[in-house]
């Protein structure tokens, strides 16, 4: 009975002690070492991730003993949430992504960017196009991987076919194409607002095609006022949900918008319940996902948000790139990584998921049509205003996302709008933002 | 549940009503257990498509594959053993610290005693909130942040209150007479608390255990906040970690859930009698 | 035991329980009246304070918290009490069921809400809508009941166990119904239990977090004070501010335990008044 006893708490220290011996490595206080660089970014389709990993696997076969680990988050996340707390981490990321404007000058006003320009192999900028790559003070932060589009409307071509509809111009022509989608019994767009930022980055779209680049910035400075003239855009997502472009018994409840993940939405259009889908160009990564895995039942063209009448078309646009922690123990590898991201071989293959590389020789990356009608976007919109969530401070980016949301559901009028965003800019004034 | 079970076994169950009765709990049951059944049946669906074009029919087939994409990419086997470590260790602190704690606020004469005794339980309402936002500044202060240790230690403190307060009302409960023979055996302070305070006290040190582990096994707003290190994520965070990078795979990603919710379901069939007693103990407290 | 080795086995709980709840509890306090804005953190006083009494998101949170609480109150403790009620008698039936409706109590509320996230999915859930503006909060709620009546009804049936036994038989010799024998004598017995249950509840409605975070942490129909206060510090880097909202939550916490303590011992009296 005693000796039974002992036996069974010898196996439970054996236990213990094997579990140590096999996991306690993990209650280890790690420090960073200079051959294990950590790498977040928010590149989650499989494409984009195949394409990572081979980069990754030829940079590690080039430099034996040094190991590159991919952290890996939702951009929404990441934008909201990891922006600011991977830099609270034990290993902190060495070299990570960001989207240029706010994020980027925080990143480096807060000392966690490092000028690259020491490690850079020669002739490594000219590559790219001079506007692409902007110093500080002779110091460079930032090297750009792509331009996103923040806003394309991504359609079902064999149903506009079905239908004889074409690619709208202007505003008016699409939203009567929305109207004859919706008699013809399909939900014209999938929208998932549920994080806001979907329809605010389509709203901040609206506002940059109404009144351009500097007007529509000035209206996200802190404390500034805002008056009503500038915002009468906006009616175009009033207009867009009286007409049921959101909803269709059967398929998206009235009013669903503000329940749907952005993700939701896409599933929803990549398996046809829906003939359009507003996003980004980052898009085109998921499209080749679900065409790798047969999911993809119908073909798939894009258009610009077509301009109102007399409007000059805008886009809203942001460079993506990537910056390097100065904590890092091995800069040079960071840059050197970097330098085969960013090389023709690898951009070429991003450039057949949507990413429009900010290379000098871009143009001949890739035939695929969709990535090459972006290009073509991007070349001839006179006007590119940021996303407000990476454009600037991210609480002002949050009360026109939160505005847009609310007008969207009905929630506030159109004409209490621009009393609505002064005020909550007088809040976040009054609490110190 | 106090009361001798099967004092009203076999009492036969003819009436009809009964009959009905027992078939409108089932029903409730069936309801009550859908979500679970319908996660693990979509689990084994091969595609988006299939979860969602039918929901309510079985899988075409029962196939492993988004079980082994889920460990596999979602790296749930170390995020099973960062919960494991951090629950393991968390608990036996707080059973430690607590039983020394409590056996000696237990003691009449203790100073302050009434003062201590308030104070945690002020400290068992406290809500995590209130200590969250400088715990990171702390942590790196002290430099485990990012680190298991990051979380074992809030752990231990937040569980701890609970624990001193029960183990305080279990040994104030036993007889004094127990430590005068010790006394008398010549058995000195240590050996007398473990050698027969712990083994006495084994109920209380039971439902402590099961307190403890259920709170921080599931843990989520520390977690997410205080772990940066995907090697160092826990269970539940893993899980969000796995969901953003996986997001329209969602038959991998109903197998990780269903993965993760197995073991803390089987403990339970297994221990319910002493997680559900360690739940009234630390709920009447 | 000396008074000296006492001390000895209280300090290491005291220790831990100083350094990372009271010590950090303190700082949070202190902290809500400082700006935390660039480099330089400047004494601002309660303009915090001042900020949120009239700070609309915050009323909205608090707003939701208080629904969240009183449809909690319905979904957890009444359907808890309800399930123990029903599931008194000790067959083993009820054993099997009692089990049951405790095991999703086990379940990481993350699990939960990314599965009911599913189930709730528009456009593509087995139940969509469920999710959408007007009904969000509801339905949080309801899953919320889903996850925690087991709790609650495991809390009563251990209440129900202490009932004695003489007294249920001599209701029943005097011919009283069930519905009689259960208002006028098992529920007035019950009171130290539902006094447990409603503190539990109270305080959970105001600790809530995981599952608004993980089902719709951007919506402001659903935003509760303590997602507006990750939102604060983490996304507007805003730590003041987050601070004071952690301040006014540990304050309504204490508040609402205060006021039922106190609820309590005041019926405790009456009642001792009463039978004279």
């Amino acid at each position: 009975m005693r000796d039974a006893r002992k036996l069974k708490r010898w196996f439970g220290v054996a236990f213990v002690a094997m579990a140590f011996v096999l996991t306690g490595h993990r209650l280890a206080l790690t420090q960073p070492g200079p051959n294990h660089l950590k790498f977040a970014h928010t590149f989650t389709t499989e494409s984009e991730r195949a394409i990572l990993d081979a980069a990754v696997a030829e940079f590690e076969r080039g430099h034996p003993g040094v190991k590159i680990e991919q952290i890996i988050s939702n951009s929404e996340v990441y934008n909201t949430v990891g922006w600011r707390l991977q830099f609270q981490g034990r290993n902190q990321p060495d070299l990570y992504f960001h989207w240029h404007g706010f994020k980027v000058e925080y990143c480096i006003q807060r000392g966690w960017a490092m000028d690259l320009t020491p490690h850079l192999a020669p002739g490594f900028l000219e590559q790219f196009v001079s506007s692409a790559i902007q110093k500080q003070n002779g110091a460079l932060y930032f090297l750009p991987q792509s331009i996103d589009i923040s806003n394309l409307v991504w359609y079902d071509r064999d149903r506009f076919a079905r239908l004889h509809l074409h690619e709208p111009g202007t505003l008016g022509e699409w939203l009567k194409l929305c109207a004859r989608l919706r008699q013809n019994g399909i939900l014209p767009l999938a929208q998932g607002n549920r994080d806001l930022w979907p329809m605010g980055n389509f709203g901040a779209e609206l506002l940059g095609q109404s009144l351009g680049e500097e007007k529509s910035g000035r209206l996200f400075q802190p404390r500034n006022p805002i008056n009503l003239e500038y915002l009468r855009r906006l009616q175009t997502l009033i207009e867009m949900r009286d007409l049921g472009c959101f909803d269709l018994p059967g398929v998206l409840e009235r009013g669903a918008i503000g329940g749907l993940g952005d993700i939701d939405a896409k599933v929803l259009f990549l398996s046809g319940r829906s003939a359009q889908h507003i996003v980004g160009s980052w898009f085109l990564a998921d499209v080749q996902d679900a065409r790798s895995k047969n999911e993809l039942k119908f073909s798939i063209g894009l258009f610009p948000v077509p301009p109102g009448d007399g409007e000059a078309d805008a886009l809203t646009a942001v460079t993506t790139g990537f910056l390097v922690n100065p904590t890092t123990r091995n800069p040079k590898a960071a840059v050197e990584f970097l330098e085969l991201l960013l090389s023709k071989k690898y951009q070429s293959e991003f450039a057949k998921l949507g990413n429009l590389s900010a290379r000098r020789d871009a143009v001949e990356f890739t035939s695929d049509p969709l990535a090459q009608r972006m290009l073509e976007i991007l070349a001839t919109t006179p006007v590119i205003v940021p996303p407000p969530d990476t454009g600037y401070r991210p609480e002002q980016a949050a009360v026109f996302y939160e505005m847009c949301g609310k007008i969207l559901t009905g929630k506030l009028e159109l004409q209490h709008a621009a009393e609505y965003w002064t005020k909550e800019k007088k809040n976040l004034a009054r609490k110190g933002l | 549940m106090g009361k001798g079970s099967g004092v009203n076994e076999g009492q036969p169950m003819s009436r009809p009503r009964s009959y009905f009765k027992t078939l409108a709990w089932m029903l409730l049951a069936l309801v009550f257990f859908y979500p679970m059944l319908w996660m693990a049946l979509s689990s084994f669906k091969s595609s988006n498509v299939e979860i969602f074009g039918h929901p309510f029919s079985l899988p075409h087939q029962i196939s492993l594959a988004n079980y082994q994409k889920a460990v596999r990419q979602g790296h749930l086997g170390a995020y099973f053993i960062n919960s494991l470590w951090v629950t393991g260790l968390s608990a036996a602190a707080v059973v430690c610290f607590g039983a020394w704690a409590g056996f000696a606020l237990s003691k009449a004469r203790f100073p302050f005693r009434k003062f201590w005794l308030a104070l945690f339980f002020i400290g068992m309402i406290l809500p995590v909130q209130s200590y969250l936002i400088p715990l990171t500044g702390l942590l790196e202060m002290l430099g485990v942040h990012d680190s298991l240790w990051a979380l074992i230690l809030p752990y231990t403190a937040q569980n701890l209150p609970v624990a001193i307060l029960l183990f305080t009302a279990f040994f104030v409960s036993l007889p004094a007479e127990l430590e005068e023979a010790a006394k008398l055996d010549g058995v000195r302070t240590a050996r007398f608390y473990f050698s027969i305070l712990l083994p006495v006290a084994r109920p209380a040190v039971a439902t402590i255990v099961a307190i403890t582990c259920l709170n921080t096994w599931n843990e989520f707003l520390m977690a997410m906040l205080f772990i940066v290190d995907p090697a160092m994520k826990t269970l539940p965070v893993g899980m969000i970690a796995f969901e953003q990078a996986h997001n329209t795979d969602y038959p991998a990603l109903l197998a990780g859930l269903s993965l993760i919710s197995v073991p803390t379901l089987l403990v339970y069939a297994i221990f319910n009698k002493q997680v559900i007693r360690g739940v009234i103990a630390g709920a009447v407290k | 035991m000396t008074r000296r080795g006492q001390i000895l086995f209280f300090l290491p709980a005291l220790l831990v329980f100083l350094v990372f709840v009271l010590l950090p509890s303190t700082q949070t306090l202190i902290d809500s009246f400082y700006s935390h804005q660039g480099i330089k953190h400047p004494f601002v006083g309660t303009l915090y304070y001042r900020y949120a009494v009239t700070d609309p998101a915050f009323h909205q949170s608090l707003g939701n918290n208080l629904k969240y609480l009183l449809w909690t109150l319905l979904f957890e403790v009444a359907a808890g009490l309800a399930l123990a009620v029903g599931l008194e008698k000790n067959t083993r039936f009820n054993n099997f069921l009692r089990v049951a409706f405790f095991s999703p109590a086990v379940l990481s509320m993350v699990v939960v809400g990314l599965v009911f996230g599913f189930l709730f999915k528009d456009g593509v859930g087995v139940l969509p809508g469920m999710l959408n503006e007007g009904r969000a909060l509801l339905t949080i709620s309801v899953i919320s009941g889903w996850a925690s009546a087991g709790f609650f009804m495991v809390i009563f049936l251990a209440g129900l166990a202490n009932v004695p036994e003489d007294v249920l038989e001599a209701a029943r010799l005097d011919g009283a119904s069930a519905r009689q024998t259960f208002w006028r004598i098992k529920l007035p017995l019950l009171k130290e239990v539902i006094y447990v249950a409603l503190l539990i509840c109270f305080t959970g409605a105001f600790k809530a977090f995981d599952l608004f975070w993980v089902l719709l942490p951007n919506q402001d129909h659903t935003s509760i004070v303590s997602t507006l206060l990750v939102k604060e510090v983490i996304r507007f880097d805003n730590q003041g501010y987050g601070s004071t909202l952690a301040v006014i939550l540990t304050v309504l916490v204490l508040v609402s335990v205060a006021i039922i303590i106190g609820a309590k011992n005041l019926w405790r009296r009456r009642e001792r008044r009463g039978p004279l």
